[in-house]
């Protein structure tokens, strides 16, 4: 355990001084944003419903972007060349990996939520904490898969390209859960609808973990 | 020996197919409702079911080669993945050809045909993720990762998907008919001869991977000695 949060802290920590991921996807996002308020033009009623999905298209784009540039990082440092020779088990590298990559979705989703809050007027904002559950269980996935991949996209040629064609597929059952849930808080359709979204949306989570550590040692080494 | 057993396969799969397309055109009564719009299924339905078990073999491959580490497992897994990718292309447009008079639409997001699209997806992914490898025994090992990946999340996907259409309202419910005994023994037919088709475009793909592999370690050591 204390590992692990060396591992993530490690991460965190050189996020931390040079703050290019957060600033970047947070930018990226950003514009997504207000491309796709001005797309959708000045009906309000649009807004509101395409509010969820707008959220979970800009999270997605610019999280793979994130995903993609901090493995990037990590392979032209070589960093972890230097972590591989460590006693460490290829699994806790995986599980420290996609730490650190959680906490910098997480961020950039609580910047997507609050933008979207503002930008487009409607029930996001009123219905913030219900919200926020599927929308972590879904970065949980989404990050267990995507540092899985990300680790194998960075040793390739094409690299940032290659992630969002091999990922994006790849991830489309935590986005569909995670938008049934956010779909059950807006409407108004109940806890127990929520909570069976989220009860799959887990279940897919349990899954993208384990296959992150039982694949992740075939993807680092040389 | 090999070529020749290729030979005779390739003749029982052609003669085979001859029999599958007599059933569908000539054997099989019109459909009812649809008409003979309906005979694309007996071409449709078997690729569709072959087409999966082309990316369930892509996977096995992928776990024994990470298991093995032997290029005989890779070459079969991209043999298995490429024609597969072929299978659901030709799912996907011959479905489409089926839904425009029928359901008035080339496409509609049914849970079916939203996992057979994100699989096509997955399984392109994995010829471009091949091609951007490089190294050879990453690129097996990357494939194999990704493969395993892919397929694995197939019933994700049709879970999620009915999952998320079950809250808006269903336009189209299943497709299942019920089947004269001779549109099954078409149906039937059509699925033995795909199958057969499958192994024959199979065993050649693996042959010509192998063939190519053999060929680079033999200018690879060309280079080498000259």
């Amino acid at each position: 355990m204390r590992i692990l949060a060396a591992l993530i802290w490690k991460d965190l920590i050189v996020e931390a001084r040079t703050r290019e991921l957060v600033t970047s996807m947070g930018l990226v996002a950003f514009l997504a944003l207000v491309i796709q308020n001005l797309a959708l033009g000045p009906s309000s009623r649009l807004g509101t419903a395409a509010a969820p999905a707008v959220v979970w298209v800009t999270v997605s784009f610019a999280a793979t972007l994130g995903l993609a540039r901090a493995h990037a990082l990590e392979q032209e440092g070589q960093a972890l060349q230097g972590l591989l020779m460590t006693p460490v088990s290829r699994s806790l590298l995986y599980l420290g990996k996609w730490g650190a990559n959680l906490v910098v979705v997480l961020v950039l989703q609580t910047v997507v939520v609050v933008a979207t809050a503002v930008l487009f007027t409607g029930d996001v904002g009123r219905h913030l904490t219900w919200i926020s559950l599927p929308l972590v269980l879904g970065a949980v996935g989404f990050t267990a898969i995507g540092t899985l991949l990300g680790a194998m996209t960075s040793a390739t040629r094409l690299r940032e390209v290659l992630l969002p064609i091999v990922l994006l597929p790849v991830a489309l059952p935590v986005i569909m859960l995670s938008l049934a849930g956010i779909g059950a808080v807006l409407d108004d359709r109940g806890l127990t609808e929520l909570l069976r979204s989220l009860k799959l949306l887990g279940a897919v989570d349990i899954i993208f973990a384990m296959l992150g550590m039982w694949l992740f040692a075939y993807v680092v080494e040389e | 020996m090999l070529r020749s057993r290729d030979t005779v396969l390739a003749w029982i799969t052609g003669a085979m197919m001859l029999i599958a397309l007599y059933g569908a055109f000539v054997f099989a009564p019109p459909e009812r409702v649809m008409g003979d719009i309906q005979r694309i299924f007996y071409v449709h339905l078997p690729l569709a079911w072959i087409g999966f078990v082309a990316f369930a073999h892509a996977c096995w491959a992928g776990i024994w080669y990470l298991r093995t580490a032997r290029r005989e497992w890779d070459e079969a897994g991209v043999a298995a993945a490429e024609i597969g990718v072929l299978f659901s292309t030709l799912v996907i447009v011959t479905g489409s050809l089926w839904a425009r008079p029928v359901w008035g639409t080339w496409w509609t997001w049914d849970p079916q045909l939203v996992t057979y699209l994100i699989l096509w997806l997955i399984y392109v992914g994995y010829l471009v993720l091949r091609g951007a490898a490089g190294e050879d025994v990453r690129r097996a090992r990357f494939a194999a990762v990704f493969a395993i990946v892919g397929f694995v999340d197939v019933p994700l996907v049709w879970l999620s998907a009915r999952y998320l259409r079950a809250l808006s309202p269903v336009i189209f419910t299943s497709r299942s008919v019920g089947l004269a005994p001779s549109m099954a023994w078409t149906l039937a037919a059509g699925l033995v001869a795909w199958s057969l088709f499958y192994w024959t475009l199979f065993r050649a793909r693996l042959r010509i991977g192998l063939l190519e592999t053999e060929v680079a370690a033999l200018a690879g050591d060309g280079e080498v000695h000259g």
